[in-house]
This record gives structure tokens, sequence and C-alpha cells, in this order.
């Protein structure tokens, strides 16, 4: 079925002015390398969070067995290809499994903005458009994080990137069947990747085109019913019904389809270890449906960690408002689309006007479930894992009205206001990927001494319990640079100190953190300091009965 | 229309994968989640069969044979009782003869057939009931086999359900579990039973499925022809086995804590003759099917139990070991019952969680008797001590938490009732077994038999409790209760908690008499139970027997509880405490308490509850001092002195062998029956002769021993009477503390409300950095305070009190203590953790919250933390230089995106967009009006 010509379309427009810099579309690309590069150098490569840290272990453990699936320690079960490229990596270049995740990936990270320009030119229509879209998306703090530290989202924010890209370009090439079928293939072998690097991301993605092309369907069958309404009313013929399923809906459906069928050989046939995770999905659906249906709640805030995550509320609004004012945007975009289209009779034309639209419908969607699926508590904090895919499909609906925008009065005094957020936003990106330590009571950072106090520890003690820490920041960097425990010791984590455990490392920074967060060391005054290397310090307990030592 | 089909089609393929999709995810999930099983050491070859040897069917025959027949008459029940089994015999390979009598059948119904070719059908109560089949099959080499079919219904317990078989072409087949047999059994040289009756105990047995009976925890090991377990017997003289092995074959739960490998011998030195039940089937005398432990029969009848004994129905270890293969007629399952017998005397088996040769769990669990006939007197079979290990190596993956190895040891044994335990010890500590047994075809690494006891007698025990079933305890495996090592005490055997384990002192109290009944019997005691305990003990275990109560008590307890029968109200409870309050090697005191009836807490399921030996008001108290005996009770308080009372008698070891049981009993034997009455405490000093010091109609309280003697406070009432070292003249009637030193000097003092001496030293304290703030305490009175509470009053430099804290100690008179408090103190709001100059004031509180004195308040002054400004997390956080690169790059990152933008977002009107129907040129670029 094809689409009215909108009537409200635009006339032509002047031509755009040619004094603009061709390496400028680059922008994006050489601010990311800057941001990888501050990320790295802000810590000055020391620095190591949760996922990271298991993307290290699991790797090793590839490397070390030579198995897709070891035998014994970390797997992933999301998927394998993040582990496999990163092993083809470290093979090739001689590298450190530790050295690519800390030093190489975030600057590697800048290759992202590739696709991403590619997909944004599509769905704006100019080169223009493609790199302030970009400019967008790379100055959003949860994208950038996840994309810059060593997991999965590198890879598969790539993947999808691109299977976006491909999608739209295949609409446009029907009619040139050599193009359309290699498009179409590529988009399929994409998806294969991603689904074999995260098997959850990947169903979340084939699941919003799936609700996409339902809500193409619905969309359709609305716009024949209000058109046959408002020809009823003039009293002139009604608009052909046309096909039960339009081919856009068709091929939708045979995308759902295919991308399900692909994802199911992946966890049936080649990486069956993902099968555990397919647990996720059957809790977050009955957490969902208790939460719906019993009114179940967890009485614990998913959220709460914002308050305790940084030093002030205000300071976390600042550095993540970029997030916020993008998705507003998108989501008044998205409002006044379907009031034109619904109300005023506009049609979504292209698959660039209406494609769009139905992601981020269809992605809001799974955010509200998440949302309820948070409440019932027993997953996590599963919206903040959507906002990326949210990032990027907002971005697809705020970047072209930006770049289309041009208010007659006020140009100026808008063009600088516009150009003082972007700078604003690139500056608070980079603070709020790093966990900037004077905004954020998060630590990454580590220091050499304490990863020598942890080794000290890993060698001299067996069986042993020790607190490092508030949270997993020391446990953390001793995974990203020991690896597992060699002597089956464990390094815990707690804001107390857990009754088995009788020893105790202090260190500077963590001194430091005790008094940010005003929370004490918990350490009995008169336990022995067993070891000091200046920067930390290993207390043992002090024996109170004969079975202690 | 095509178009239109075709999406519906697919997308009802697409639900029926879905669907289907599902069922094969979750099997390959489950799949997935195991790991292959681990190599195990055996192999499974099977011998085949020999294929020269007819196995055509000929005429079966079947009959009714009475497998225990008790007339109504013999019963007094209204029928006769009858368990009827209906016998087929299919020979195979020749007919039988056709002159077989009625008498035939019944009498020798086993030589009709033989045990080379033949096939037996047993069905209990109906001939279409076929429960388990039995077939012979020659096997190449002349070897033979004997098959066992039994079919497991849906709770996977085998012989629930009839085996289904067929005849078709003169063929014998069993149909159930595809043809599968169960059970394969393979003898050593081809027989069963030599000329001389003797039946042979060399043995292979596979088991195709799970071990008998089957169920949980093995019910993924089906009957598929797969070998899941090797059962191998052995012997060194024919007719009696010596030793049996069991071990996994296919281990389909590796994670699962299950037994995997067993293995028993019968330990020549405390093993009676070997003993079996009449084999049901002579010709194959591994078989019985009988009547299980006859608990159905004894709920109808005690006469028909009684009678059916007399048979030889049901199981009584006692007399003779079951049959190996047992098939239960009252419950319907074919069980292993083991061929070289299980918990009687000679007994020593492992029963393990690991394969050889490191092993756990029960392992090993060793049953001796030690009469001096018992190598030749088949009814010795009664245990007079067993020694049961629960171990624990570090390789044990399925023990809980285990960081080192763990042995806990139940170490029980009789004295004079053959029937009865009498008294048990538990030890708990971290000993690793390091000899290598062999037993049979398998090595492991364990203790062995005949020096166990020896082993775990000879040990230093960190933990111990001593227990005596003070009118004995039945069973096979001795005394269950007042564990040493329990979930509730692993935290103290392992040095992560400073408290000793409450149950130790307050056990619970469970109803029973003498079996547990909760889940929770390795914490408590049920009456008529005498437990004591140390928890640092390391020591080898001792016992004494004391004079005063006539009963063996552990050398070095720290005390100890006996739940005394009686009480007056339902539920009421009535212990007698055993105190050490000298913390010397003996009890020196004794306190018989009524302990109130108690409820479960809310929420609490009251079948797994039990109330505690919570302290409850005193009824009667004694007390031995050296030469001093200290009673009180409603009748009064006497302090006697005495000059025959030695706290023990003897000290002797718990028996490790013939030689030390019948020492033990001997020493014992003079003072059965003369146990002292737990209730009557008087009685027990009025053993004594002495001279009394002290009489008054008032009963004493707060007994305390000290260094250099004793002291109690007591009320003296008109008309009280004090003799010898004690008497003082001038002493008026009112409540003194009365001290009692070991050189025989008597003093009273007036007992005076104690107003302790309290100081908060100087101290330096950082803000949220670990410190001390200690608070002296100085008793000047000569009385004691028990219990009293050292409280410390913080005041913050607003003014604010906060949250108050507090140490409970004992304060003997003249003591001078200092107790210190934690700074910052646990779980204090953060809040109020301010710095700046905070105010201190100790406090004395009696158990009656009493504010017995208080002390000035003393100045403090918390010092701020100096860190958490963002320069020293700069400092912290990266190198000198690095912060101008940081700028650098931000600053240049920033400014590009800035500037870039501004450039892009021109002011020359938008870019067109494209054109919907892109038009392309050759190489697919896209034409842009740009």
């Amino acid at each position: 079925m094809r689409t009215e010509p909108d009537s409200t379309r635009p006339q032509a427009l002047p031509p755009v002015s040619r004094n603009i810099p061709a390496w400028l579309v680059l922008a994006p690309l050489l601010y990311m390398l800057f941001l990888g590069g501050y990320f790295v150098v802000r810590f000055e490569g020391r620095w190591a969070e949760v996922d990271t840290t298991l993307f290290t272990s699991a790797i090793r453990n590839i490397m070390q067995s030579g198995h897709l699936v070891p035998a014994s320690g970390e797997v992933y079960p999301g998927g394998y290809g993040y582990q496999s490229i990163s092993f083809f990596l470290v093979r090739m270049t001689g590298l450190e499994v530790r050295q690519l995740q800390q030093l190489i990936y975030p600057l590697l990270a800048s290759l992202v903005v590739l696709p991403a320009w590619l997909l944004y030119r599509e769905v704006s229509g100019s080169a223009r458009g493609a790199t302030i879209s970009a400019m967008l998306l790379f100055t959003q703090p949860e994208f950038l994080f996840v994309i810059i530290r060593g997991s999965h989202e590198k890879f598969t924010r790539t993947y999808m990137l691109l299977c976006l890209f491909l999608l739209f370009r295949s609409f446009k090439l029907r009619d040139t069947s050599r193009l359309f079928g290699l498009h179409v293939g590529l988009f399929y072998l994409l998806a294969f990747a991603f689904a074999s690097t995260n098997n959850a991301m990947a169903v979340s993605f084939f699941v919003s085109i799936g609700t996409a092309m339902g809500m193409r369907w619905v969309q359709e069958k609305v716009w024949w019913l209000r058109t046959r309404l408002a020809r009823w009313m003039r009293k002139t013929p009604p608009p052909d019904l046309g096909p039960l399923f339009s081919p856009d809906v068709q091929r939708l459906f045979y995308i759902t389809l295919i991308c399900i069928g692909l994802t199911y050989v992946v966890l049936l046939y080649i990486y069956p270890y993902g099968l555990s995770n397919v647990s996720f999905f059957t809790r977050l659906g009955q957490e969902s449906v208790s939460v719906v249906t019993e009114g179940t709640t967890t009485k614990v805030n998913p959220y709460s960690y914002v308050k305790t995550s940084w030093t002030s509320l205000p300071f976390y609004l600042l550095v993540s408002s970029s997030n916020w004012i993008l998705l507003g945007g998108a989501a008044l975009i998205w409002l006044w689309k379907g009031v034109r289209w619904f109300w005023k009779g506009d049609t979504l034309q292209t698959e660039s006007e209406w494609l769009p639209w139905l992601l981020f419908a269809s992605l809001g969607v799974q955010a509200v479930g998440s949302v309820v699926a948070d409440m019932g508590g027993g997953v996590g904090n599963i919206q903040v894992r959507l906002f990326p895919s949210i990032s990027i499909m907002s971005v697809m609906l705020v970047g072209p009205a930006l770049t289309r925008w041009r208010p007659v009065r006020l140009f100026r005094p808008v063009r600088l206001a516009l150009t003082a957020a972007i700078a604003l936003m690139a500056v608070m990106a980079g603070l709020k990927v790093t966990n900037e330590p004077m905004l954020s009571n998060k630590w990454m950072f580590y220091h050499q001494d304490e990863v020598t106090a942890l080794e000290w520890c890993d060698t001299h003690l067996h069986y042993a319990h020790i607190w490092t820490e508030f949270d997993e920041r020391l446990w953390v960097a001793f995974g990203m640079t020991q690896g597992e425990s060699r002597r089956e010791n464990r390094y815990l984590m707690n804001f107390l100190r857990p009754e088995r455990v009788r020893n105790v490392l202090i260190t500077d920074i963590t001194r430091l953190r005790s008094s940010r967060m005003k929370i004490p060391l918990p350490l009995p005054p008169d336990s022995f300091r067993v070891y000091d290397n200046g920067e930390a310090q290993l207390y043992h307990l002090r024996p109170r009965t004969r079975h202690q030592q | 229309m095509r178009s239109q089909i075709l999406p519906a089609v697919l997308l009802a393929v697409t639900v029926f994968l879905l669907v289907y999709g599902v069922d094969l995810m979750n099997e390959r999930r489950r799949a997935a989640e195991q790991a292959p099983p681990p190599p195990l050491p055996t192999g499974t070859d099977v011998p085949q069969p020999d294929p020269t040897h007819s196995l055509e069917v000929y005429n079966p025959v079947t009959f009714m044979i009475e497998r225990f027949l008790v007339p109504a008459s013999e019963t007094g029940l209204e029928e006769d009782f009858v368990s009827p089994v209906w016998i087929t015999i299919i020979p195979r390979g020749r007919p039988l003869a056709t002159d077989l009598t009625p008498l035939d059948l019944r009498e020798r119904w086993w030589e009709i057939g033989n045990t080379t070719t033949d096939v037996y059908l047993f069905a209990p109560g109906t001939p279409e009931n076929v429960r388990l089949i039995l077939e012979f099959v020659p096997l190449v080499g002349d070897q033979t086999e004997a098959r066992i079919y039994v079919s497991a219904g849906e709770t996977g317990l085998f012989g629930t359900r009839t085996v289904e078989y067929s005849f078709a072409g003169h063929r014998f087949r069993v149909l159930s579990n595809r043809g599968f047999p169960y059970i394969r059994v393979y003898p050593k040289d081809g027989w069963w039973v030599n000329q001389q009756g003797q039946t042979n105990y060399n043995l292979r047995v596979l088991i195709d499925g799970a071990l008998p009976p089957g169920g949980y925890p093995y019910e993924k090991q089906l009957v598929d022809g797969t070998v899941d377990w090797e059962v191998r017997v052995g012997s060194i003289e024919p007719g009696s086995p010596s030793w049996q092995t069991t071990l996994i074959q296919y281990d389909p739960s590796p994670t699962r804590a299950y037994a995997r490998f067993g293995a028993s011998t019968r330990m020549p030195e405390s093993s009676p003759p070997f003993r079996v039940s009449d084999p049901f089937m002579p010709s194959f005398p591994y078989l019985d099917l009988s009547l299980g432990s006859l608990e159905i029969q004894k709920k109808s009848s005690e006469r028909l139990y009684k009678r059916l004994r007399e048979l030889g129905a049901g199981i009584n270890l006692w007399e003779k070991n079951p049959s190996p293969f047992y098939y239960d007629m009252a419950w319907q399952q074919l069980q292993l019952k083991g061929f070289v017998g299980i918990q009687t005397a000679g007994s020593y088996y492992y029963n393990s969680y690991l394969l050889p040769p490191i092993i756990s769990f029960e392992s090993p669990y060793a049953f001796y008797n030690f009469a001096p006939d018992v190598r030749t007197n088949p009814d010795r079979r009664q245990v007079h001590l067993l020694v049961r290990a629960e171990y624990a190596p570090l390789e044990d993956s399925f023990a809980h938490q285990t960081h080192k190895d763990r042995s806990n040891l139940r170490y029980a044994w009789k004295t004079e009732e053959e029937d009865l335990w009498r008294y048990n010890i538990k030890m708990a500590g971290s000993y690793r077994y390091t000899e290598e047994i062999q037993i049979g075809n398998i090595s492991l690494i364990g203790v062995p038999p005949s020096t166990y006891p020896q082993w775990v007698i000879s040990k230093r025990w960190p933990v111990i409790t001593f227990i005596e079933s003070v009118n004995g305890t039945s069973g096979s495996e001795g005394i269950y209760y007042y564990d040493a090592q329990t979930p509730q005490s692993l935290p103290w055997l392992d040095g992560y908690q400073d408290e000793v384990p409450l149950y130790f002192e307050v056990p619970d109290l469970e109803p029973g008499t003498g079996l547990s009944t909760t889940s929770r019997s390795n914490v408590s005691l049920v009456v008529d139970y005498r437990g004591e305990y140390s928890a640092s003990y390391f020591r080898k275990p001792e016992l004494y027997f004391s004079p005063l109560d006539q009963r063996l008590h552990l050398l070095h307890a720290d005390g100890g509880l006996w739940y005394v029968a009686g009480g007056e109200k339902l539920g009421d409870h009535r212990i007698l405490r055993m105190h050490n309050l000298r913390k010397d090697a003996y009890i020196d005191g004794w306190t018989l308490e009524y302990v109130p009836a108690q409820s479960p807490p809310e929420g609490v399921d009251i079948e797994e509850w039990s109330p505690r030996a919570w302290p409850g008001e005193i009824e009667q108290a004694l007390y031995a001092f050296d030469n001093y005996l200290l009673y009180s009770g409603a009748e009064g308080t006497e302090l006697r002195q005495v000059s025959d009372y030695e706290p023990a008698r003897f000290t002797i070891t718990p028996p490790t062998d013939a030689a030390t049981w019948n020492e033990f009993r001997q020493r014992l034997r003079p003072f059965r029956g003369r146990e002292s009455d737990p209730t009557a405490l008087r009685e027990w000093m009025d053993q004594f002769d002495g001279t009394t010091l002290i009489s008054s109609t008032a009963p004493l309280s707060t007994v305390q021993a000290t260094k250099t003697g004793f002291h109690f406070e007591l009320a003296l009432p008109p008309g009280f009477r004090s003799y010898g070292a004690c008497q003082q003249p001038g002493v008026e009637p009112g409540t003194y503390l009365v001290f009692v030193d070991d050189a025989g000097g008597c003093r009273f003092e007036p007992a005076a409300i104690p107003s302790p001496q309290v100081s908060v030293l100087p101290a330096t304290l950082t803000r949220l950095e670990p410190g001390f703030i200690y608070v002296r305490v100085v008793n000047e009175h000569s009385g004691d305070l028990i219990g009293v509470r050292v409280v410390l009053q913080p005041i913050t430099p607003g003014g604010k009190e906060s949250r108050t804290l507090y140490h409970t100690v004992d304060l003997q008179a003249d003591d001078d203590i200092t107790v210190g408090f934690q700074w910052p103190p646990p779980a204090i709001e953060v809040e109020a953790l301010e710095a700046g100059p905070w105010s201190f004031i100790g406090r004395a509180v009696n158990r009656q919250g009493l504010i017995l004195s208080s002390s000035e308040p003393v100045e403090i002054m918390v010092t701020p933390i100096p860190a958490g400004n963002p320069i020293d997390i700069i400092r912290r956080s990266l190198a000198l230089m690095t912060p101008v690169l940081m700028v650098l790059v931000i600053g240049a990152g920033t400014s590009l995106m800035a500037f870039a933008f501004w450039q892009q977002w021109s002011a020359t009107g938008p870019e067109p967009a494209l054109p919907d129907a892109a038009r392309f040129d050759r190489d697919g670029d896209q034409n842009n009006a740009n």
C-alpha cells in the first residue's frame, strides 16, 4: 500500500551553504577519540568496573581453556561474540586482556560513530542531519558509558545501528533486487552477530521490530478508518482498503520471524549455555505480572542507588540532563507527529518518518514494562539497560527535527544557546562517563599500591574472607589485574563488616570514601596491622577465642 | 491473495515453533546446566550370553505357596493371616518333569527349575501381580547370570508396579523397561551354592537404575541399558561374605549431594559368625520375599507380630541379616539390604559422597562388640560401641562452608544392658584421614577399623559434648542429641564468632522419649538426658565420676544440663543445671530450676519449635568447693564443712576396646542403682558427714567462686545459727555476704547496695576512624556485682544525647576493670558522627535498671578527618601532570563539538531532504541534491 503524498510537505528549500568544511562531519568521531582518551587518561588507565571485570574474566577463561564454554570459571551467558573478537585481537596484537579492556577499547569505541552516522543520514536524509544527530547521540552519558567500558555493547550497539541502517536503506531499494538482496543478507548476518553477542539485547531489539510491525498494521488500519470517515462526511468515495497486510507489515513480519529464528539457532545449537538467560525473561514476565495483578512490589527502591551514588541529586541531574532533554524532546516530537498524523490527517510518508516513530513507541512499551518489572524487584534496573536503545531511537526523532528547525526570529541567540548546550553536554558527558570522583560516590579508579596489597593478601592468605571496600571497587580491580583468587580467598564488599570477615583492607582511598560518604571504617580499633605498604594496610582482627587465629 | 495467506501460515508456524521451541529450550537448558559426568574408575563390561544354550520356553508351571500363614486362632483376628506368593517356573531348553505333585511344588519348588536357564515369576497376592522376575542366563565360558526384573511406579520405587512379559514364539521376553534387567548378578566360578550348601559370596552385581528401592535422590538413573551402579562382594571363606563395595558408574547429577560410593566389611575381631535369614529360594539364596519391618502387622495385632517373628518373617537385625535382595511385600518394594550386614556387631562401612580414594560423609561407621566369645557365638550381634564420623575433607564441595577438613564424631557405648545406649560423646574438629585402607577391590583413605576408637580418643578435640541417657536409649545408631558440630556451632568452630553458641548452655527441650521428633535434635535434649559441654576443649576426652551425684561427668566441662522429668503444669520444665564456677576440671554447682512454659514466636511453626532451657526459678542448689558443701532449698540453707569430699572418685577414658570397656563397666558397676535423685540435692549433701557452719531458714543467692575460696549472699533471719569458723559473735540478723576461704576462714560482711566508682578515661578520637573509649569501674564494695551494665552515654557537640552503648560485666569484690567501647560505635547514624567536642558520661546500672553510680562528663575532642575535599580527590585519582592533559583533552573535544555544531546548524537554510524514491547511480550512491 502506498501512502498518500503529504500535502503539508515543505516546498523546495534554498541550497545549503557551501562554506561548511567537509571534515566537520567527522567531528563526532574526533570527539569520541578525545573522550575515549580522556576516559583512559583520567585514571591513568587504572580503572575497573563490574561488567568490564566480568568480561575480562570470561575472555581469559576462554583463552586458557580453548573452549567457548569452559568447564569452570566465568562464562558469560548472554553470548560469545565479544569474547571471541577480544580473543582474536589479543592474539593478533599480543596485548594483555587487561590492556585491551582498559586502554584500547575506550578508544575503539569511537568507531561506533560510523554506523550511527550512516543510520542518521538515512533517517535525516542529509550529511548535516547525520552529523548533528551523531552529536546528540554521543553526548548521551548513559549511551557513552556502556560503549566505552569493556563490555559487549560497543559491538552490540554497532550491530543495532548497522541493522537499522540496512533496514532503512533496504526499504528504499525494493525496486533494485541485487542491492536489496545484499542489504537484506547483510541485515540478517548482523542480526545473527547481534544474537551471538548478547541474546537478551538482541531479542529486545527484534521484539521492538515486531511490536513496530503490529503498530504499523494498526496504524494503517486506523488511518484507513479515519480517511473513510472523513470521506464519508464529505460524501466522497471511500478509500481502497488494500491488502490485509501491507508490504511494510509483511516485511517487518519476516524480519521478526527470521531474527527470532536466528536467536533460536544460536541458543539451541551454537551456544546452549545462553539458555540460562531465558530465565531472565521468565522472571521479567513473572515480576511484571505480579505487580500488575497482585500489586506486589519490592520494598527496595531499585532507583535509590541514584541518591547514594552521587554527592547530591542536583549534580546527578546536571550531568545526566542531556538524557532527559533528549528523551523529553523525543517524546514531544513523537506526540506532535502522532497528532499530525491522526488528527490532522497528515501521513507519515516515508519509512524514514514512520519507522522511527514506531520504533520509539515500541521501545516505550518495553520501557514501561521495565519500570513495572523493576517495581517487582526481582530482576534489577532493566530500565537503565534499555536506555541506550531508547537514546538511539530518540535521536532518530530529534536529530532530523533539530536539523530542519529554523526559528525565524531569534535565530542567532538560539544558535548560540544550542551550541552552548552541546558544549555543556559534551563536558557533562565526560564527567558522567568517568563517574567523576569529585561529583560521584561510585569511584572506578584504583592505585597500584592497592593492587599490590591485594596481591599480597592472595599470596599469604588462604580461604580467607577479606573486606576490601564499601562497594566493589577493589574487588573488580583485583579481578581486572589478577583474575581469580589462586588461594580460594574471597574479597568482600559491604558497608558493614560481615561476621565471617576477620581481615580488613584499608587504603587511603578507602578513607577518602569513608569521609565522603560519612561511613565509618568497619575496623575494630584493636586489630593487628599485618601489612602496610604506605598506601594500603591489611588488618587482622584480634583473636578472642581459642578457635580464632 | 497468496501474499495474504503466506503471512498467516508463517504466523501459525511461528506460534507452533514458539511452543515447541520453549519445550526444547527447557530441555536443553536442563541438559546444558549439567556438566558431563566425571570419569569413573571401573569398567562396566557386561559378559555375553552363550548362544549355544537353548532358551526355548517349555511348559511353565504356576503354583501358590503360603509364604507366612498364621491362623486366626493364634492371633485373635477374624481371619487367618496369609501372605500368598504365586510362583511361575518357566523352564527353558528342556521341559519340566511331568510327575510333579503339589507337595513337590510347595516344598521344593526351587529344585524343580534350574539356576542356569530357567525363569521364575513371583507374584505376591494374585497370579497376575507379577512384581519380580528372576531369569537365569547361561554365559560364555560356563558362567551364568541372574537377571532381576522389577518395574518402578510413579514414585520411582522399584517393585511397586507389575512387570510385563510375553511368551511370543516360545521365547520369553520381558516387556517392561524395554526388556532391560534392573539387576544382574555374576557369581565367580559360575555357581550359586556349592555341594556343601554354602553360598557363593564372590559376586559382581550390576544395577541399571537407581539403587534399590529407587526414587529420590537417584531418580535420574533409569533402567535404560546403561549400568548405573556396580556392586562387588567378596569372601574369604565360602558361605560368609567379607566385604562389599558399591560404586556409582553413571552420575547424572554431579553437583547434588548424595552417596556415590559405599564400602563395608566385617571386622574379624568384632564380628560374630555370619548369619543370614533362611533363603526363600535356596538355589538362589540372595533373594527373599518377606514382610519388612512388620510395623503394619504390629499395628494390627501384637500376637500376629510375635507369631510372624517366630516364623522368621520381617527383619530382625539382632537375630540375622536379611537377604540382600529383599522384596518387601508390605511396602511392595525391592530393597538392597547389603551382603555383609549393616549396623550389627562387626560392621564397618563407608558411605561417601565422594569417590575413592578421598571419601566423605558417613565415613567410617563402625560397630564393635566386646564379648569374649563374639567370634564364635552367632548370637553376639548387639553393638557395645559405635563410632560414627561425619567427615568432610577440604575437597568435599558438598559440605557446608568447607574451607578446612571437618571431622564430627559420634562415639556411643553401652554398659550393662545390651540393647540400650548409655553414654555418648560428640566431638568436632579438623582431623584429616591419612591411612590407606583396602576394602575388597577398592582402596581409600580412612582409619583402620582396628584402631578407629583409639584414633578418636587420642585426638584433642576443640569442641565436645558428653551425654548420658539416664534410662538408656534403644536403637542402632546411638544418641542423636546435643551435637558438637551443628550449623549453629560452625561459625564458632571456624573462628568467625566471638560468642559461644547459645544452645550449649541453653539447649532446646524436646518432648519425646529418645528419638528425635524435630529437625533440631542436634541442639536439643529430651527428658532424662543429661548433657555437658566444652566449647573450647582442645583435650583428649576424659571423664570422671562424681561422688555427689554418683554419675560420670566430662572432665573440664564448661557446664551442662539435665532435662529432668516432671513439671507441675503441662509444658513446664524442670532442669538440673550444672556449673563450673571455678573454671577448673570439675562441676562444682548444681541448680534445680523450674522453667515456665513458653510459646513459639509469632510466625514460627510449632512443629519445628521447642522451648529452651532458659534460666528459671531455682528450687534447690548445691555447691561443692573443696571441703565445703553448700546447700539451699525451700527448707533453708546449710554450709557444711566435710573432710572426705573429693570432686572425682576416679577418672576414666571412654572405652576403646574390650579390655577398656570391661574395665569401664567394672568401675561403674558398684554404683549402679545408687545414682542420686536429681530432685533431692539435700540427699546428695547428706552422703557426707561434717560440721555445719551455718544454718539458716532463708535461701542463699549469688554464689561466686574466687581464687581463694567462695562467697555467697545470705539472709540471716532471727534464729540463724553459725558454728565453728563461721561463728561470729555480734552478727545480727540481716543480709550478709559470707566469705569462705580455702584456709578455713569465714567472715561476714553486711550486704549493702554496692556503689562502684565509674570514670571515663581521656582519649584521642578521629571522626570515622576506629578508636576506643575506656570506662574504668572500681568495685570498692565487698559485694559482687553480677550482670552489671557499664553504660557509656555520648553527648554530641550540639548537646544532644546520642545512642547509649553498654557492656555487661560481672564484678567481684575489689575488682578494678576497664571496659573498652569501640568508636565509632557500629550502626550509629552517620549524621550523628560529627567532629567537635563530645562529652561522655559513664554509668553503672544493675540488673533491675537502677543506676548505681555515674561519672562526671568527660570532654573528648573528635577531630575531623582531613580528607574528602576535591583537591585531595584529584590528587589521589591521578598523577600531577594529568590535570593539564585532562583539561586539554576534554576542552579540545568540547570545543570541537561546539564548533562543529555551530557550523552545521547554519543560518542559510535547511539542507533539502532526499526524495522518497531514491535514484541510485550504478554504484548505488544516493543522488543528493546537496
